[in-house]
């Protein structure tokens, strides 16, 4: 009795016995497809997540940048000393100083606003 | 493994086709080794669920990282060595008994022609599932996956005269308790 597949050739009655009952024993009829299903999934889960993490490092280096970004502006604007009149603060304190020479609010926050677009847009050209 | 069988040649082509065509591959791998792989993990955990859990185990960590399989000598050794120690985790974790007669669990087919000889092999399967796994193991490596001590040595990471003493003495027990059987094959 030879096993063409492996060339192994039982040596004894024994020998020969358990060979012959080598196929006796199989997979249950649902192993094939609920390997392939776990498989699929995990590979499906093992792409999400590596699509996931690749995400997870561009959104990361996209915050490293916006803040190296901010740093330089906020560097270049403090240079020209025009740091403080970024906020709105700024632009109602300056109004009312306007409205104590003027006597007219109004007219004093459009002109405190033109001053801001014009500091803005110095902070800009300079910064880029 | 020098000499490869022509059945590890077949599993290093699948496995060349899993790394090329990823999971959709598996199945072609399946259908190759499935058989022999739940034979072996029958062998060590005696019960045919806990058998397939580690031979689904095994495959699909393959399918996950098909390289780890492909990096390998032999493909086949390394799967055999995979899913025994998917088995022998699933052994630590349940502790089952299983009584060594009773075949109920397990999933068993017979050639029409060999019907006759049916009660023979249950009466192997039965005495193999009666020896310590790490006998067991190496009957089935030997007998069934037709390897040398050698090989089977490096698959259970075992010397090769360790591999020939627990085979012996495997031998020994299993030609006990087929006595009749083996006398029946002297009288046909």
């Amino acid at each position: 009795m030879t096993d063409l597949q492996n060339g192994y050739e039982p040596i004894d009655e024994v020998e020969a016995l358990v060979w012959a009952a080598g196929d006796y024993v199989q997979a249950s009829d649902d192993l094939r497809p609920r390997v392939l299903e776990t498989a699929r999934m995990q590979c499906r889960e093992q792409r999400a997540r590596f699509y996931l993490r690749q995400a997870a490092v561009l959104v990361a280096l996209l915050a490293v940048f916006t803040t190296t970004s901010s740093d330089r502006m906020d560097k270049a604007a403090g240079q020209q000393g025009l740091v403080a009149w970024t906020g709105s603060d700024w632009l109602f304190a300056r109004a009312q100083m306007k409205a104590t020479w003027d006597g007219d609010y109004g007219s004093g926050l459009v002109d405190a606003f033109t001053e801001l677009r014009s500091r803005q847009a110095e902070v800009l050209r300079l910064t880029w | 493994m020098a000499a490869k069988t022509d059945f590890a040649q077949c599993v290093q082509q699948c496995t060349d086709r899993l790394l090329e065509d990823g999971v959709g591959a598996l199945g072609l791998l399946f259908d190759l080794t499935s058989h022999r792989l739940v034979r072996f993990a029958v062998a060590l955990t005696r019960h045919q669920q806990d058998a397939e859990d580690a031979v689904q185990a095994a495959l699909v960590r393959v399918a996950s990282r098909p390289r780890m399989l492909g990096s390998a000598d032999c493909p086949w050794a390394y799967l055999l060595r995979m899913v025994r120690n998917e088995a022998l985790l699933i052994i630590r974790r349940q502790h089952r008994s299983t009584p060594v007669n009773n075949l109920a669990d397990l999933v068993t087919w017979c050639r029409v022609d060999e019907l006759e000889r049916e009660e023979t092999y249950r009466e192997v399967w039965s005495a193999l599932r009666a020896l310590p796994p790490e006998q067991a193991e190496v009957v089935v490596l030997k007998i069934w996956e037709g390897m040398t001590f050698s090989q089977i040595g490096r698959i259970l990471d075992i010397s090769p005269n360790t591999v020939a003493s627990r085979y012996q003495y495997a031998r020994t027990k299993l030609a006990k308790r087929l006595s009749k059987q083996t006398r029946e094959v002297h009288r046909d």
